[in-house]
């Protein structure tokens, strides 16, 4: 029996290569760059090489960030360090570097971590694990990270817009009063007639534009705009519009419209933004009709 | 009664005659052998004339000729497959794909002692390409039909004159594609130049000056980028010790220069790094970089010396059994796998190289193989992995087992596995281990 099995995984070894996986780990929710990815848990052996020290700078990271630095110091013997985010589909193998000079004896590692645009918000821990020359991984040192929404600012009401390819697309936003807020109006805020002495909190209340993404081209990769509220918005009706300005040689562009109060979703909406969407003039009452609001 | 005597006697004689002659006759009787040379040099004068008849008719004309061949692969497994998108180039990851290799039509033009040769190549292995291959003049002392010029000179486009595989007639190579270190040192095989070569009897030799930069390159394909030229040469021979067995085997060798691209002048940025991960920009983290002038080209010095045997048997009721080797010693001459820049390392890059291959035709509709390469890149690399440096090796190793059906040795179909192993990867204990390469790939080709 023994010896059939050994000769189905010699044969299972000669078809697979007995190989490391060649997966780029791309769908990862951590990846470590420069690092080599393994599908799975990493399995913890009673001999393996224990976890010294670790340091990470902020016990927080966004959704999406990327280059996040962490480093450590490793047991005498360790040849590498295993790095595994819970819940994720594999973990990442980290050659061990020199000593430091305050430890002439442990190696240690450093690694630059990313993190993906789709990891959901909540607390997470990070698991790290020494590995030796016999492949055997030691104890877990864990570190739990706050991974927090991307790009998305905290308010009252929040009218996220974001879409897929490198294309610029604006979000516009005409509030009860009329006023458009968009990317060449920015604020809500309307300057009083003459003579009449202007109110600094009427600026705290009115809406804003965080960030016009890709704006004329120019790739920052963000892709996201917010238009938020911070205080009590204004009672009435909301339209939310898209503008595709550019499709910046893009085929086409898929949006998505998140509408949240208080936190909590209240409406959402998605398209598509072809060659023809980018006609005509980008004024404040451009783009479609994404989503239409009352608000109490 | 009487009458018929003298006939008798005539008769008697005739036979008697002819008798004597059919001893003579016996005793002259040319050997076998000797009519089989009989039979070529007459074939070889009928060839001739035909040529001149030909010749003839067209005076003003070149004989032209067209062939090709196409080969249309499906790539069933393989190991690095991926749905997804190389983050640097932005192309498919996924392997596992219909393809057409090398679809490629030459025409090829003689009058009297000139010849002209064009080729075109079309491709989908990283999307519809259609290009120039090859492309020469030349010129030639011929020395008869089946054997090659005494002496011919070339100028074009035309295939580098080292070793064997690169030689090679891609249709008549049972592997799919060519071994690691050829295809490394040698990407596309094809490269512009000058070259006289020939052969006789037994003698063959090239020797050319080129460009160095191989249609297949990845730096500057096609181009020149320093005014040095590469030297190769080949000096072998190629003989059929028996009827049955021919054995062809050569000596090459490449001396040239590379170039090191410089940098162009940059201007000054202001960067930001986030030092402390918290997402704010503060003093200490913006940086100024001041612009840099252009840092200038430098060329630098490679080579090569290989060894290539191929010895072909005729196996009764098989068919040929072949076996071929080759080995390589290179010093900063990979130009596609990992381009070699000693100026950038900061020192030579050696790379070494072989391989070995057995293939058995079994009658005229199947024939088996299998090849074993190996290619070392760079012998001299390490790396730091915990407390010390230790050395790395990059090298990887390719089993190719090959089957194909074959048709008049016109069109043949072909599965081969590949089985890979490098030093891509990382164990737990982050020592180099295999990344996996293998491929299952079957081939559809046609000549023509």
């Amino acid at each position: 029996m023994w010896g059939r099995l050994r000769h189905l995984t010699l044969l299972g070894c000669l078809l697979s290569g007995c190989a490391a996986d060649s997966q780029t780990g791309l769908p990862a929710l951590l990846r470590v760059v420069g690092a080599q990815f393994v599908p799975g848990e990493p399995v913890a052996s009673p001999d393996g090489p224990a976890v010294v020290g670790l340091s990470v700078l902020q016990n927080s990271a966004a959704a999406g960030e990327l280059g996040k630095p962490i480093a450590g110091t490793l047991a005498e013997g360790a040849t590498a360090a295993a790095l595994f985010l819970e819940g994720d589909l594999g973990h990442w193998i980290v050659v061990a570097g020199p000593p430091d000079v305050t430890a002439p004896r442990l190696p240690t590692f450093a690694a630059s971590l990313d993190f993906s645009p789709s990891l959901p918000a909540g607390d997470r821990r990070l698991r790290v694990q020494a590995g030796d020359a016999q492949d055997r991984l030691g104890p877990a040192a864990s570190q739990t990270l706050a991974i927090l929404p991307r790009d998305q600012p905290a308010g009252q009401l929040v009218v996220s817009l974001a879409w897929e390819r490198e294309a610029d697309l604006d979000l516009h936003v005409e509030d009860p009063t009329g006023v458009v807020i968009w990317s060449r109006q920015k604020s809500g805020y309307t300057a009083p007639p003459p003579g009449t002495p202007p109110d600094p909190e009427a600026v705290k209340r009115a809406g804003r534009l965080d960030f016009d993404s890709n704006a004329a081209c120019v790739i920052d990769g963000r892709r996201r705009e917010n238009i938020y509220w911070t205080a009590a918005p204004p009672s009435g009706r909301y339209r939310v519009r898209v503008d595709t300005f550019s499709l910046c040689r893009e085929a086409a562009a898929y949006w998505t419209v998140e509408v949240r109060a208080a936190g909590q979703l209240v409406g959402h909406a998605s398209g598509q933004s072809g060659p023809e969407s980018t006609r005509g003039t980008h004024g404040p009452d451009a783009g479609v009709l994404a989503f239409e609001l009352g608000l109490p | 009664m009487a009458r018929y005597l003298p006939s008798r006697k005539a008769g008697l004689g005739l036979v008697a005659t002819l008798l004597s002659v059919g001893q003579l006759a016996q005793a002259q009787a040319p050997d076998a052998a000797s009519l089989a040379r009989e039979l070529a040099a007459l074939r070889a004068e009928v060839a001739e004339l035909k040529q001149s008849v030909l010749e003839r008719r067209s005076p003003q004309l070149p004989n032209l000729r067209f062939s090709g061949f196409v080969q249309a692969d499906a790539v069933l497994r393989h190991a690095a497959s991926e749905d997804q998108l190389d983050q640097g180039t932005g192309m498919p990851l996924n392997e596992t794909r219909f393809l057409i290799r090398r679809a490629r039509l030459r025409a090829e033009a003689t009058y009297a002692f000139l010849g002209a040769a064009f080729e075109l190549d079309g491709n989908t292995t990283s999307g519809p390409v259609a290009r120039i291959l090859g492309a020469e003049v030349s010129a030639r002392l011929a020395a008869g039909p089946d054997r090659p010029p005494y002496i011919m000179a070339t100028v074009g486009l035309f295939k580098i004159p080292f070793g064997r595989e690169v030689l090679q007639y891609d249709p008549d190579r049972l592997p799919l594609e060519r071994s690691s270190v050829v295809r490394a040192l040698f990407p596309g095989e094809f490269d512009l130049g000058v070259q006289l070569s020939g052969g006789w009897r037994p003698l063959r030799y090239a020797l050319a000056a080129l460009n160095g930069e191989p249609a297949g390159e990845v730096g500057f394909p096609g181009r020149d980028p320093n005014a040095s030229k590469d030297f190769v040469g080949r000096i072998g021979v190629d003989s059929r010790i028996v009827p049955a067995l021919r054995l062809a085997a050569g000596v090459s060798g490449l001396y040239g220069s590379g170039l090191h691209p410089g940098a162009p002048a940059t201007k000054d940025v202001l960067t930001w790094r986030d030092d402390n991960d918290d997402g704010v920009v503060q003093p200490s983290e913006i940086q100024a970089l001041a612009g840099s002038a252009a840092t200038p080209s430098q060329s630098f010095a490679r080579s090569a010396i290989g060894l290539d045997a191929s010895l072909s048997w005729e196996v009764p009721r098989l068919g040929t059994l072949e076996l071929c080797g080759e080995v390589i010693w290179a010093v900063n001459l990979d130009r596609l796998l990992w381009p070699a820049d000693p100026v950038a390392a900061g020192r030579d890059l050696r790379e070494f190289g072989w391989y070995l291959g057995v293939s058995q035709e079994l009658t005229r509709y199947a024939r088996i193989g299998l090849r074993y390469d190996f290619y070392d890149p760079d012998a001299d690399d390490s790396e730091q992995r915990g407390g010390g440096r230790v050395p790395l090796s990059r090298a990887a190793d390719t089993l190719a087992v090959v089957a194909a059906a074959q048709y008049a040795r016109v069109g043949r179909l072909s599965i081969e596995y590949d089985h890979n192993r490098n030093a891509l990867g990382r164990t737990s204990g982050g020592a180099p281990t295999t990344l996996g390469r293998d491929t299952l790939t079957v081939r559809a080709q046609m000549v023509f």
